[in-house]
């Protein structure tokens, strides 16, 4: 079964998350900030997470850069609000997989989701 | 004979000796009446320089002229930069049918006449009993008020205000020595005008000040603030998003058809709620770009959509359509160098000028077929980018022309519209302090205005443009 890591400050976008990708058959693993999705992606091995950028605590351009020189390559799709040019600049530097815009339309973060899970 | 005589002489004497009395006594109580209206008049102006509100002020001032030296009626006309005329602003009559005017022009044969001489009209004094061309024009002027006697209020040379007098209850004519009772009353009342309008200035200078901190600290505050709607919206666009699709995965096979409407009714109106979502996510979107003061972020801009895009902008502030604008776009279609936010702006307060000054030759001028035009030209030579903005308003007047970039400046102070001033003075920051460009305005007033900005085609690299 393919797992999806769900990082959000918000709990009702991971709540909300879980349900929407627990109905394909997803299993859905979430964090709410950047060290303890750092540490869910050791404990769990997700095939694919899905990192906000502005969060309480670590923030989602540290816990990639964090993941990235640990040499860790999971797939990473970043949900951004409108960050400024040199923030999206350091995700590009990383490797990340696609990015999602705030707000999103799930139909469209599914398709993306979905790609990412069946490579 | 003789004693008869004698008794008609007596009589008669006796008759003008009471004739005399009487008359005596008509005289003393005149002057009695007289003393006590100056005695009002004089405590009254004296009062009028502590009275920091001008409508009161003004108010104050019909009233007691006309209780004072018991006239039909009273008016106010105070000077009124922006219109360019003398406003009424308080008038008391005891006729109610009376019509007055509500603005005297300042070139009229009556205001420049009084700003020749310096002294009261009356339309009872000997010159007028001339009947020459220009005494007609005058008493036509005074009857257009209308006015028997028409006080001038000077400061410093300045006409700052006229008050209109009706006649005397009495019925008795104005004399000289009322006539200087007046102006020196006028005088009285015109510093307790400036007086009032002073403070009215510093009160509004002053909240302008507090207005634009506002503005500043809201500004630092949309960053965050647009941030949060946006994980808000993001939020509600994942719950709609997954109510839609719970609707959809269920298998409704064999459910009874008014529940299937029900269903189809509820699709229906979560699709609904994510448009609106998705466009609610746009506009904060656009709030944040707008607030961003990436000052860092110059680039080749083509000017034809950076101006067409200004105009969307404008039209949520004003309704452009009932303008006319026409451009001519130079046909190479230059691209300039430079901040796109900040050159929004910039012509976003060009527009914005523009459309009040036309709206308020509009208003004040009245004049039949007017209609509000704007052309916006862009022609390029010796490496440069000008734009034209061309109007057709109220034009400025000379003696504000160089004050107009001044932070604080304005000529709309009404409570509807009140400005800040900081227009024209943001212009000349953005585009001469941080695009190396030049800003012209040139204006001829109740004509119209052209705003010329030039800005260079590419930046000298070493000149690093500032905040
Ligand atoms: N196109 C124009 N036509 C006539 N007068 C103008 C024009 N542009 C500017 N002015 C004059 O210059 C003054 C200062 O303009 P500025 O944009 O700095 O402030 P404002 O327009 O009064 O206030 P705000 O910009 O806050 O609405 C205006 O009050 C107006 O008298
Ligand atoms: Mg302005």
């Amino acid at each position: 079964m393919a797992k999806l890591l769900v990082v959000d400050d918000e709990s009702d976008i991971r709540e909300f998350a879980k349900r929407f990708f627990g109905r394909r058959g997803v299993d859905v693993v979430t964090a709410h900030d950047g060290r303890s999705a750092l540490d869910a992606i050791i404990s769990h091995r997700p095939d694919l997470v899905m990192l906000d950028i502005q969060m309480e605590g670590m923030d989602g351009i540290s816990a990639l850069e964090e993941l990235r020189t640990s040499g860790d390559l999971t797939k990473v799709i970043m949900v951004t609000g409108n960050e400024s040019p040199d923030i999206i600049e350091a995700a590009n530097r990383n490797n990340i997989q696609a990015y999602i815009h705030k707000p999103l339309v799930l139909e469209e973060l599914e398709k993306v989701v979905l790609r990412e899970l069946n490579r | 004979m003789l004693l008869y005589t004698g008794y008609i002489f007596i009589i008669l004497s006796g008759i003008l000796l009471i004739f005399i009395f009487l008359k005596r006594r008509r005289k003393s109580n005149q002057l009695k009446a007289k003393r006590q209206y100056q005695e009002v008049l004089r405590k009254a102006s004296l009062g009028m320089g502590r009275i920091k509100e001008l409508k009161h002020l003004l108010k104050l001032t019909v009233h007691v002229v006309t209780r004072a030296v018991k006239v039909d009626y009273c008016s106010v006309y105070v000077w009124h930069e922006d219109s360019g005329r003398f406003v009424l602003r308080a008038v008391k009559s005891i006729d109610p049918q009376i019509q007055f005017q509500n603005g005297l022009l300042a070139d009229s044969s009556l205001i420049e006449h009084i700003k020749g001489t310096h002294n009261p009209v009356y339309i009872g004094s000997s010159e007028f009993k001339k009947h020459d061309d220009y005494a007609l024009k005058l008493i036509k002027d005074l009857q257009l008020v209308p006015a028997v006697a028409v006080l001038p209020c000077f400061i410093d040379q300045q006409l700052i205000a006229v008050i209109g007098l009706g006649n005397k209850l009495n019925r008795t004519k104005y004399s000289h020595d009322d006539l200087m009772m007046f102006s020196i009353l006028a005088n009285q009342i015109g510093l307790a005008i400036e007086n009032a309008q002073f403070y009215e200035k510093t009160r509004m200078i002053q909240e302008q000040l507090i207005r634009a901190e506002k503005m500043a600290t809201i500004g630092t505050m949309v960053d965050g603030i647009s941030h949060q709607m946006k994980n808000r919206l993001h939020a509600m666009g994942f719950i709609t998003g997954d109510a839609l699709d719970v609707l959809r995965t269920k298998k409704w096979g064999d459910t009874p058809v008014d529940m299937k409407n029900f269903i189809d009714e509820m699709e229906y109106s979560l699709v609904r709620l994510q448009d609106n979502i998705k466009r609610g996510g746009e506009l904060t979107e656009g709030l944040l770009k707008y607030s961003r003061k990436n000052t860092e972020n110059y680039e080749h801009i083509e000017l034809k959509k950076l101006l067409e895009t200004s105009l969307e902008m404008l039209k949520f502030k004003i309704k452009l359509d009932t303008v006319q604008i026409r451009t001519l776009w130079h046909e190479a279609n230059p691209k300039i160098y430079g901040n796109y936010t900040q050159l929004q702006e910039v012509f976003f307060n060009v527009m914005d000028n523009a459309y009040d000054a036309m709206m308020q030759r509009k208003n004040f001028l009245n004049e039949e077929g007017f209609s509000p035009k704007i052309e916006i030209e862009t022609s390029f030579k010796d490496e440069e980018t000008h734009i034209f903005f061309r109007d057709n308003g109220m034009g400025v007047r000379k003696e504000h022309a160089r004050q107009l970039f001044t932070p604080f400046f304005t000529t709309k102070l009404s409570s509807s519209k009140k400005g800040t001033g900081l227009g024209l003075f943001v212009i000349r920051q953005i585009i001469e302090r941080n695009h190396k460009g030049h800003v012209n305005f040139s204006s001829i007033y109740c004509a119209g205005s052209e705003m010329e900005i030039v800005l260079p085609v590419s930046f000298p690299s070493e000149i690093l443009p500032g905040v």
